[in-house]
């Protein structure tokens, strides 16, 4: 980096105030308010921090709890803690353990849900990988979706190239004992559903899925679906616990 | 539903063009179909989407056409309402005959101008001196164009909106229309100008890109 020697890096460990600009490393252990725009190589956040301009970092670990008012251009983004913007996010990768919140679009080019996400806008990730909830205002689209809903999981619409939702599953039935348990005070594994308006894709599988209309090239319609019609271009199968209530070959 | 002559749904323009849900959602997501262009109406089976007809299938040829040489972002930067930070410098307009002095002199009335000017700024004066050369505006409707143009430009670019000029009884007024639709004025009144924003940058960052010196 040409401009290295003029960025410096910061450690906050109580409560501190910082104005933007250029950093190398932010470390906050403490509280930590940023005023500006700022720009970082590592946002290391495992306290307390909100910024209040726009944000942009090369690698951004939230471990505690972080607020972006601006726009945010988090590049490798790792959430463990909680992760609010409120003026849309954009990331190359993002890893959610925790919890994200978006207030406006999501735009990454790979997401990896296992805890939670709650996006108002649309979510646009060529490849998105769930093994927890989400709720999505608008549409989530993207090349590759896989989602395997552990907790809630809720889009207006879901569209793309290919879309696979699967129900989860436990190992070889040694967790037969351990479900059966879990299922009779309302924790199963079958608790976990997607919930969708539509569903448009090229390849889909659904297991698990509430959607009033599915269309796609090659539909494939697994067990715990409730569906209000299907329309498919020549190539479609369905589960015999499926429910569906129209199918149309277009 | 199928009304409309202007509208296409999804389900046909599929068919018509022979891509693929997965191409259509990836080519919305990279911006090169305006999110505006989408639109949702219901029908029998709940929502659809409609499209713009002339529009959609010319911007789906056209994608089909180049993605073949250019990656997809590329694609994208040329069709991009607002390239970012591209700066484009008052010689180098002057010396390749882009924009004149006459409309240079509008623009720095209208608007502060820097050298290199901005992108923004530089389409609007090229804009302007198009209709000029074209004997369609005189020079005082110019200047009412570029404030105009200056004033919207953030509607024009979100929303990926048109711009029209028209002209009733020798009285020109300018109109900014975000979003696609038509324009019906009234029997006295002529459009002298409407073009979409979105294929303005095109052509602009075609010219810019094209022979440079």
């Amino acid at each position: 980096m040409i401009h290295a020697t003029t960025e410096q890096d910061a450690n906050v460990m109580g409560g501190s105030n910082l104005p933007g600009g250029r950093y190398r490393r932010i470390n906050v252990m403490g509280d930590l308010r940023m005023e500006g725009d700022v720009r970082c190589l590592v946002m290391n956040c495992m306290g307390d921090a909100t910024v209040v301009g726009s944000f942009q970092g090369r690698k951004t670990n939230v471990m505690g709890d972080m607020e972006f008012r601006g726009p945010v251009d988090a590049g490798t983004l790792n959430v463990m803690g909680e992760a609010k913007c409120l003026a849309g996010l954009r990331a190359r990768v993002a890893n959610c353990m925790g919890e994200i919140e978006v207030v406006g679009t999501l735009n990454a080019d790979r997401l990896n849900l296992f805890g939670e996400l709650r996006v108002t806008g649309d979510c646009n990730v060529d490849r998105f990988e769930s093994r927890g909830g989400f709720r999505i205002d608008g549409l989530l689209s993207g090349d590759q979706l896989r989602i395997v809903p552990w907790h809630e999981c809720r889009a207006a619409e879901v569209g793309g190239s290919r879309i696979e939702v699967r129900r989860r599953r436990g190992f070889l039935g040694l967790l037969l004992v351990w479900d059966t348990l879990m299922s009779a005070i309302g924790l199963g594994r079958n608790r976990g559903r997607l919930e969708v308006e539509s569903v448009e894709g090229d390849d889909v599988f659904l297991e698990n899925t509430t959607a009033q209309v599915v269309r796609g090239k090659r539909v494939r319609i697994g067990t715990g679906c409730r569906i209000g019609r299907v329309e498919h271009g020549g190539d479609f199968a369905c589960h015999p616990n499926a429910e569906i209530g129209e199918v149309a070959s277009i | 539903m199928g009304d409309d002559p202007n509208l296409i749904s999804k389900k046909e323009l599929l068919d018509q063009t022979g891509i693929s849900y997965g191409q259509l959602y990836r080519w919305k997501r990279k911006g090169l179909i305006p999110e505006a262009w989408f639109q949702k109406k219901s029908a029998f089976t709940g929502q659809e989407t409609f499209f713009p007809r002339t529009e959609t299938l010319a911007r789906v040829e056209k994608i089909k056409g180049m993605k073949d040489d250019l990656a997809l972002d590329d694609l994208a930067d040329l069709l991009a309402p607002a390239p970012v930070g591209l700066q484009v410098g008052i010689d180098e307009l002057q010396s390749r005959n882009i924009v004149s002095k006459e409309t240079l002199g509008l623009l720095f009335e209208t608007q502060p101008l820097t050298d290199p000017l901005s992108f923004q700024a530089a389409l609007h004066g090229w804009f302007v001196e198009g209709l000029l050369r074209n004997g369609e505006i005189g020079l005082e409707e110019g200047r009412l164009i570029l404030s105009t143009l200056a004033a919207h430009h953030g509607a024009l670019q979100d929303q990926r909106g048109q711009f029209l000029f028209l002209r009733k009884r020798g009285v020109g007024f300018c109109l900014v229309l975000s979003g696609t639709g038509t324009v019906l004025p009234d029997p006295e009144a002529r459009i002298v100008a409407q073009r979409d924003f979105l294929t303005l940058v095109g052509e602009f960052r075609v010219i810019l890109s094209g022979d440079k010196p």
